[in-house]
């Protein structure tokens, strides 16, 4: 069983491994096909400017203050998204109140809210404010449709027996909404990232991932846009599956 | 007593009761017994406030003084909170409930509550179980557990036992008998049932229900059972 299950192991692995290639690959053609550095850099030369990165100090305080906005944003937006969703959830009145503010925010372009963020904040906070905007709806909606999904006979029960609104929450509704919740928070993860990195290259705090792909544009050196850009997304994948590991949530 | 008074009551264009009345008396097993449709779960969900009557009205009466219901109910499926183990599901019904005195009950006087009514309903190893360990007839067993641990005056059950073999059955009626022959309220219980068998073992009085609006088309007190009643009701359903 033992021998079985680590051979299904090695062939998964082989398999990622088979299609990391063939992008790789496919990437490296590309790149001869365009046979132009400043148009679309080689995956050689992307692989060993993002190692050269990580051996820089200035690269892990810079990775240090973008990772602390999304999260600051990512974390603020769950919470707010998870209490204002049960009250939407549990009351109509609450998320008719609220439910236009999240339409309008889900259809706003995200440089419209950077823009407006740029005037009313400092150049640090725009990207914690733009994240949140991007992320609470998010939150938001997934937690209505977590609280309503909630077994309605499981409501009538605790209902008959006098269950108190506060236990009702924390034994029924949040236990119901959690893999709602959870499914949300994720999703939320992976676009704040693209949301805070964005408002960092137009507010431009100094350390930022977003003013250094904005530094590697103006300095045409796509080799270092490409690593920063690889940054963001092995941060984004790194979080989005610890925060699934830690809540016992399954991503597949 | 319950008091079903001149109720009506229609689903979809379908009058299931006009001006239906009907009395069950306190201190009692009473069953509605009758086919598949007629009826008998809303006229239990009116009578436990579940479901509210198109007309007329239900009154709950002890030593003849009208009072406010308060009731406890084994519904069809167990309807217990998967996530939880067997003592947070009865733990959770009892934190707010109040004693005769108006009192609500201590952790430790919940604690002990529920280890009495486990022990009686033979599940005391199983408290800090999960309910997605336990077999079909267990889980009925908690939910008869939370109806007779809940201090109500009245008892409600909707076929609890409709889905269990008849081996579980059995056994589960022998659980109903050993909590309600040990509950110190001796409450009034309306069960509804399809099952004459049923009917006949646990019921001290059985209302046959049929008919389109339905009407209580006989009553049979226990002492009037015989070794015909059974087709006898059969013909009336």
């Amino acid at each position: 069983m033992d021998k079985k299950l680590s051979g299904g192991a090695f062939a998964l692995w082989r398999r990622r491994i088979l299609i990391v290639i063939f992008w790789t690959a496919v990437w490296e053609i590309a790149y001869l096909l365009i046979g132009r550095d400043i148009y679309f850099p080689s995956p050689v030369s992307v692989v060993t400017t993002f190692f050269r990165l990580l051996t820089e100090q200035k690269s892990w305080a810079v990775i240090g203050w973008s990772l602390y906005r999304t999260l600051f944003a990512v974390a603020l937006s769950a919470v707010l998204g998870v209490i204002f969703g049960i009250a939407g959830g549990l009351n109509r009145t609450v998320y008719d109140f609220i439910n236009p503010l999240m339409v309008i925010l889900k259809s706003t372009p995200v440089v419209s809210v950077i823009i407006i963020a740029i005037i009313w904040f400092r150049s640090t906070d725009v990207p914690i404010f733009s994240g949140f905007l991007m992320c609470f709806p998010i939150v938001f909606t997934g937690t209505v449709a977590g609280v309503r999904s909630a077994d309605p006979k499981l409501v009538e029960m605790s209902r008959f027996y006098g269950v108190r609104r506060t236990d009702m929450l924390k034994a029924l509704y949040f236990p119901s909404a959690k893999p709602y919740i959870n499914a949300s928070v994720i999703s939320a993860i992976g676009i704040c990232w693209k949301a805070v990195a964005a408002a960092e290259v137009l507010s431009m705090p100094r350390l930022s991932i977003g003013a250094n792909l904005f530094f590697a544009k103006t300095s045409l050196d796509p080799a270092l846009l490409f690593a920063w850009t690889a940054v963001i997304i092995l941060l984004s994948f790194v979080f989005e599956t610890v925060y699934a590991k830690v809540s016992g949530y399954d991503k597949t | 007593m319950i008091k079903l008074d001149d109720i009506s009551k229609s689903y979809g264009g379908r009058e299931l009761f006009s001006h239906f009345s009907a009395e069950f008396p306190e201190h009692r097993v009473s069953c509605i017994l009758g086919a598949s449709g007629v009826g008998k779960t809303t006229l239990i969900n009116i009578a436990a406030g579940l479901v509210p009557p198109d007309g007329g009205r239900v009154v709950f009466e002890t030593d003849g003084k009208e009072r406010a219901l308060r009731g406890s109910y084994v519904f069809q499926e167990h309807r217990l909170l998967p996530w939880l183990d067997v003592h947070d599901n009865l733990d959770l019904v009892l934190k707010n409930a109040k004693k005769p005195d108006g009192a609500f009950f201590t952790k430790d006087e919940r604690n002990e509550l529920i280890r009495r009514q486990l022990a009686l309903v033979g599940l005391e190893d199983y408290e800090l179980a999960n309910i997605n360990e336990l077999s079909g007839g267990m889980v009925q067993r908690v939910a008869l557990c939370r109806a007779f641990l809940y201090p109500s005056e009245v008892l409600f059950l909707d076929e609890p036992f409709k889905e269990l073999d008849p081996k579980l059955k059995d056994e589960l009626y022998e659980t109903f008998f050993r909590a309600y022959e040990n509950d110190s309220t001796k409450r009034t219980v309306l069960f509804v049932t399809h099952d004459i068998s049923e009917a006949l073992r646990l019921a001290d009085t059985i209302y046959v229900l049929s008919g389109l609006p339905a009407e209580i088309a006989g009553k049979f007190d226990r002492r009037d059972y015989d070794e015909g009643l059974a087709d006898r009701i059969k013909e009336l359903i």
